[in-house]
């Protein structure tokens, strides 16, 4: 009982000390995790490999929450929170942030409470499926691009002069998309099968690829957008009925659960599947449904990780922790869940209260200062989690400089990629392609001929 | 701005409002940003992968990796220590390899295996491989993914000439090329083969499991006595070694017979070759049977030793009665020391050879069963003047003009009888067995069923009818025709009521008998039966007890 009550304390701490991490834009959670594996490696371990996943799990669904802030309130989404920007903003330009931030928060518990249901049979369903469906996912990946790609559609002004340039106008856009999609994938390929990152870095090698791709370009775009954000209004209800929100929670579970169990596909890509799976038009069922999907693909894909039997590793937080530790019993997984319930109902209230601390903060906080302070961050974060992989696992400090160059030039290049999408309006999840691309090859036993074909085997 | 500053609205990077059409004020930076990203998405790309294809592999030892090396693409060298094996269901390769500093798993899926496979790259056990691919780190284990199969380098170590009982636990992962017959084929469990090896020095196991068969090849399984070539890799099983073939193209099946015994004078068998296999060849001086088998003095011009087979072996002979005294044979055995005897104990059939048939393997008149010992075996031949049955078996009595002796066929052994129902009184029959003595009465005991033959088949008797047998004729032998008219079993067998159209008379089969009546399941009333037996009286009824199965014959 005490252990049970220690687990759960953790799991807290780790919803607690997310909470203010989550709000600094760009930060995925995953590097802070990273630090603390780092820390292990270099120092023995901090906690208890046990505590350490609850502390893991508390900081992930913490954040898979509390990351709306920054994503409505700063522009700045992850990869996982691309679709939920355009109806976010259109609400936070409208004065309604708060409101976009609560129904978010809504349809996360409302994901929660669907993790929740599905615990008892989450043991005998997942590994079946599991099992029914690993011979096809190589072909399951392919059409998750295809209609990634394929359901883009032209977004011209329709003024253009005719010709050329008309359809220029029109086509750009998915023109871009697809230069986004293969540019991206071959800079997956580089990172993959030779990154210029050393080896003690590798746990973290994507890193850099993933900030420069999504979090940079945003940045960027605020700095360059010079916002004027309108004066932000605390709502005390929302304007949804608990139709609409069960259909929110509905489509958003249905996507987050597609991206959780199929590796590669993220929060974003589900979401996107998912709302054309159940035909969503209305912008406050996108807003629940992207709640719903990035709590379920971002703490489902976790909790896959404890599912007895299961033996499923998925995201980046279940790989970081398989390197320490591993669930075995049903017990961790029980505990898990009731982690799940007790940190993500706690990070709804801390939602609700930072997000009226922000809307109060915003006056008298610079803009511009914040997104350059985040920008300065993201740098701090590319270039110094390669150096001080390199430094603890090789003590070699010109190693660790070189580490901090490569980290550098590979979040250049991705941000020089990730801008593509924002500056010729094109979707930003076809960044993705940096895993989809790759990893679809593989599973169809193509990605070493490629990898030749690069020069990246000799 | 990003808002339109016409109609006010959001018109974010757009340089005409997608809403009115209104051109946007020129933002000078905008144009240079979207330059910018693209030369830094495309040459920064190609610098990238310009620098990354000149960058060595980054080669590390097997102790060096660690948590935060997860999903590295990394070198290692070494020796496959175990495997390799093949999950059909995964379609997955592992094996394992080790360097100085410690062991590493190494996977290899589907395309790659099958290109590893079309191309006979397979490593083996004892292999010499640079391998690259993506470190898996876990909690329970480290791992490597071979992606590409052009990232797994097989260097395969020359085989060294050895002699099989030279290899020992020392030449643990050392290639080896051994010549051997084919001593033993077995599967302990299902997916592996052992095969044992032999030659004139020792013997190995050689272990083909469906993993080197799916990688490498099918290999038709070798018949015992099939000499073969394999060079293979040392294996240790529980601290014994075995041989582990890197492919079955290595086991080559030889022409000629490797000899997996020395051919050696009788004298000049020693203590110091206990456990050592050896030809010997000599003439049997004595032949005994014992409680667990038969013993024989082999002799020759050297010396003489006790040749021992145990009792399986012993029945398993082709013709056992044949090992005698004078008989000369060729036997392969182990040197075995018991009470400071030596002895040399055969373990297979083949291993026991009659060169010359011994003069006392032809059939004894029955008045010299007298002189025989008891537990020899003997051949008689002769006619079956009595039968009867008792609850394991039959007693014939058999008399060749000399005397009588009994002959005892257990169950057993007749069921194993090429055909039982030509066995009855009056059949002319040769039997072999051991001489045995059983209430002072010499009896003779096949061992099996084809160790009796009936040489000459008995006469049909000739037919009464049934109303012509009379208490009279208690203790005769007749044979009566007729249809069954009822049946019924009893708690020891089976009766059944005959009628011939003169009387009816109850026929009385013994459980033993009535379990061997050919064609029993139609002894149903209507049915058509010829019985022979032995008229008895019980409770003032009348009955005819067939001793044999073969008295009954159901039309």
């Amino acid at each position: 009982m005490t252990e049970m009550l220690r687990s759960l304390l953790f799991a807290i701490i780790g919803a607690l000390a997310a909470a203010p991490l989550a709000l600094l834009p760009a930060l995925h959670i995953y590097n802070i995790a990273g630090l603390l594996v780092l820390g292990t490696a270099a120092l023995g371990p901090l906690l208890p490999p046990e505590h350490m996943a609850m502390l893991f799990l508390g900081m992930i669904t913490s954040y898979a929450i509390l990351n709306t802030i920054p994503s409505i309130f700063f522009s700045a989404p992850d990869e996982s929170m691309v679709f939920i920007v355009l109806p976010g903003q259109k609400y936070l330009m409208q004065g309604r942030g708060y409101e976009a931030v609560a129904l978010t928060g809504i349809g996360s518990l409302g994901g929660i409470a669907v993790l929740f249901l599905l615990t008892p049979v989450a043991p005998r369903l997942f590994p079946a499926l599991r099992a029914v469906l690993q011979p096809h996912l190589h072909w399951i990946l392919w059409t998750v691009i295809a209609f990634m790609l394929l359901s883009e559609w032209p977004k011209g002004s329709d003024r253009a002069p005719a010709g050329w340039r008309r359809w220029w106008d029109g086509w750009r856009n998915l023109v871009a998309g697809l230069a986004t999609f293969l540019l991206s994938g071959l800079l997956g390929f580089v990172l993959m099968y030779r990154s210029i990152l050393p080896v003690y870095a590798a746990y973290q090698n994507l890193l850099p690829a993933f900030v420069g791709l999504f979090a940079v370009p945003w940045v960027l775009q605020n700095l360059l957008a010079r916002v004027e954000l309108p004066p932000q209004y605390i709502a005390r209800d929302v304007d949804a009925t608990p139709g609409l929100v069960g259909r929110g929670v509905f489509a958003g579970a249905l996507g987050g659960l597609f991206a959780a169990f199929f590796p590669v596909v993220t929060g974003g890509i589900g979401g996107l599947i998912a709302g054309h799976a159940t035909a969503q038009r209305d912008d406050r069922l996108f807003i629940l449904s992207q709640g719903a999907s990035k709590v379920v693909y971002y703490v489902g894909g976790f909790l896959l990780f404890f599912v007895p039997g299961l033996y499923l590793t998925r995201g980046g937080m279940a790989w970081m922790l398989s390197t320490l530790w591993r669930s075995y019993t049903p017990q961790a997984y029980y505990l898990a869940v009731a982690a799940v319930l007790l940190t993500g109902v706690l990070s709804y209230f801390l939602l609700l209260a930072l997000a009226r601390g922000v809307i109060r903060m915003m006056g008298r906080v610079n803009y511009r200062v914040v997104s350059w302070a985040v920008l300065v961050v993201l740098m701090v974060v590319v270039m110094g989690i390669p150096a001080l992989g390199e430094y603890v696992g090789s003590g070699d400090g010109t190693a660790a400089l070189r580490a901090a160059l490569g980290g550098l030039a590979i979040g250049a290049v991705a941000t020089g990629i990730g801008l593509i999408p924002v500056l010729w309006g094109a979707r930003r999840m076809n960044c993705m392609g940096l895993l989809l691309l790759p990893i679809a090859l593989n599973m169809s036993g193509l990605g070493a001929t490629v990898a030749g074909w690069l020069g990246l085997l000799g | 701005m990003t808002h339109c500053p016409s109609c006010g609205r959001y018109v974010g990077p757009y340089e005409a409002c997608p809403y009115c059409g209104a051109r946007q004020a020129p933002r000078v930076s905008l144009r240079a940003v979207k330059w910018a990203a693209l030369i830094l998405a495309t040459v920064g790309l190609a610098l990238l992968w310009v620098a990354a294809t000149r960058l060595p592999l980054p080669h590390i030892s097997i102790n060096q990796a660690s948590a935060t090396m997860n999903f590295a693409y990394v070198e290692i060298a070494g020796q496959v220590v175990r495997g390799p094996t093949y999950n059909p269901d995964s379609r997955s390769l592992s094996f394992t390899v080790a360097d100085d500093t410690g062991e590493m798993r190494v996977w290899a899926f589907r395309d790659v295996v099958d290109s590893l496979r079309a191309a006979g790259r397979i490593p083996g056990l004892g292999d010499q491989v640079v391998v690259a691919g993506t470190l898996r780190v876990r909690e329970e284990d480290v791992s490597l993914t071979l992606n590409a199969p052009e990232h797994l380098q097989v260097t395969r170590p020359e085989a060294e000439e050895r002699a099989i009982g030279s290899i020992t636990a020392a030449d643990a992962l050392r290639r080896v090329r051994v010549r051997g017959q084919v001593w033993d084929v077995r599967e302990p469990y299902s997916g592996l083969t052992l095969i044992t090896l032999r030659d004139a020095t020792g013997a190995i196991g050689l272990a083909v499991d469906d993993s080197l068969r799916y990688l490498t090849g099918d290999l038709p399984l070798p018949e015992v006595g099939q000499s073969l070539e394999v060079t293979a890799t040392v294996s240790l099983y529980r601290d014994t070694p075995q041989l582990v073939p890197p492919s079955v193209r290595e086991i080559v099946l030889l022409e000629g017979t490797v000899p997996v015994a020395e051919e050696r004078p009788i004298g000049t068998l020693s203590a110091a070759d206990e456990g050592r296999l050896v030809t010997l060849r000599g003439t049997v001086r004595q032949a005994e049977a014992f409680s667990a088998g038969y013993r024989m003095l082999l002799e020759d011009d050297t010396g003489s030793v006790t040749v021992l087979l145990w009792q399986d072996l012993y029945r398993a002979l082709s013709d056992p009665a044949a090992l005698q005294a004078g008989a000369q044979l060729e036997v392969t055995g182990e040197v075995s020391l018991y009470r400071n005897s030596l002895e040399v104990i055969p373990v297979r059939p083949r291993d026991v050879v009659l060169l010359t048939v011994t003069p006392s393997a032809r059939a004894l008149p029955i008045s010299a069963l007298a002189g025989e010992p008891l537990g020899a075996m003997v051949t008689v031949e002769g006619t079956v003047v009595e039968a009867e049955s008792f609850q394991n078996g039959f007693r014939l009595t058999l008399d060749d003009g000399t005397g009588q002796v009994v002959l005892l066929l257990w169950l057993s052994v007749y069921d194993e009888l090429p055909d039982p129902a030509s066995l009855r009184e009056g059949a002319r029959v040769r039997a072999t067995g051991e001489l045995e003595e059983y209430q002072g009465q010499r009896e003779v005991v096949p061992a099996r069923g084809t160790d009796v033959a009936v040489i000459q088949p008995a006469e049909v008797p000739p037919r009464r009818e049934i109303a012509s047998i009379t208490p009279a004729d208690r203790g005769a032998t007749v044979t009566v025709e007729g249809a069954v008219v009822r049946s019924e079993p009893f708690s020891q067998g089976y009766r059944v009521w005959v009628d011939d159209g003169s009387g009816e008379v109850l026929v009385l089969l013994w459980q033993n008998i009535y379990e061997r009546v050919a064609g029993r399941e139609q002894l149903a009333p209507g049915a058509q039966v010829q019985v022979t037996g032995i008229v008895e009286e019980y409770r003032g009824t009348l009955e005819i007890v067939p001793p044999l199965p073969g008295d009954v014959a159901v039309r």
